[in-house]
């Protein structure tokens, strides 16, 4: 039985299978926080930097769209329209 | 018991899950060497052998995640940190540790979490040699830290004046990581838990 659980990417989440320990697959931050929505399809990579930290946010494209717009804190450095799944973060 | 106390905001999982943000690197035993260098009076080398010879110890506490599951009855099997690294005299200005990996990882530790008891250079875990994706041939393990700190594939102990962050507090984890502060990410102090920038509650 999945899960969703905390990724070890901070601040973002991804399916668990209690029973083998397993993996699945990342979904979107915005989906899941906003609608308990299990998004995992076509995710979006974003570096960001938010209130002075640099952070890497898995997200859904129409979320990933709306991202940046109308927060002053928030600057989108870069971003990749496919999954990352260990992203270097920039220093 | 101690060895069997939950963290908080942790819960129990059944196993372990595996991370190797770098990749699960294959390591020869017979070429891997340990060492310890950095703000030392004497640096250290060991073999695999030299060190799987050495007086072993079993530091049975739970393994426990930062992504909040753990795991009871792990039993880490190998040398005292303690015992690897007095004997190379560390400096007095020496406050913390970075351990460094075969596959590049690094993970920063404060000198007096890897001199602690139960602070081990493991070798086993649960009565078997390490797998590969367990950290094979060696990995420390460090039972009030969470486990982000136990590097897997370490290689190298390098001590330090000045913290410096590591693979993994670069994208926001905390700088020491004690369990029952709950020190989860930058920021964070005590248990003071709140939402943070990085959008965990």
């Amino acid at each position: 039985m999945d899960v969703v659980r905390q990724a070890h990417l901070p601040g973002n989440y991804e399916l668990y299978d209690e029973e083998s320990g397993g993996l699945g697959p990342p979904i979107c931050k915005f989906c899941w926080e906003k609608d308990h929505a299990r998004n995992t399809s076509s995710l979006d990579t974003v570096w960001l930097s938010l209130d002075g930290w640099n952070v890497v946010w898995w997200v859904c494209k129409g979320h990933h769209a709306g991202m940046g717009t109308g927060d002053p804190s928030m600057i989108i450095l870069k971003s990749e329209t496919s999954l990352v799944r260990n992203p270097m973060i920039g220093k | 018991m101690m060895e069997e106390k939950l963290g908080p905001g942790q819960v129990w999982g059944k196993k372990f899950v595996v991370y190797a943000a770098l990749g699960v690197p294959k390591v020869d035993p017979l070429k891997w060497r340990f060492k310890i260098d950095g703000l030392v009076d004497a640096p250290q080398e060991f073999t695999y052998n030299q060190l799987t010879s050495l007086s072993q110890v079993i530091s049975k506490r739970p393994a426990q995640c930062v992504t909040r599951w753990s795991i009871r009855d792990s039993e880490w099997e190998g040398v005292p940190l303690k015992a690897l690294i007095e004997p190379s005299g560390p400096r007095p200005e020496a406050k913390w540790v970075m351990f460094h990996c075969e596959e590049g990882y690094t993970a920063p530790v404060p000198l007096s979490d890897a001199l602690s008891d139960g602070s081990v250079l493991a070798f086993k875990l649960n009565g078997k040699p390490l797998s590969a994706e367990q950290g094979f041939p060696a990995r420390p393990f460090i039972p009030d830290l969470y486990l982000w700190k136990s590097a897997k594939w370490v290689n190298r102990m390098e001590m330090m004046e000045n913290y410096r962050d590591g693979y993994w507090e670069a994208y926001g984890y905390h700088e020491r990581a004690n369990i029952w502060e709950e020190e989860r990410f930058k920021g964070m102090h005590g248990k003071a838990v709140r939402r943070t920038a990085l959008g965990t509650a």
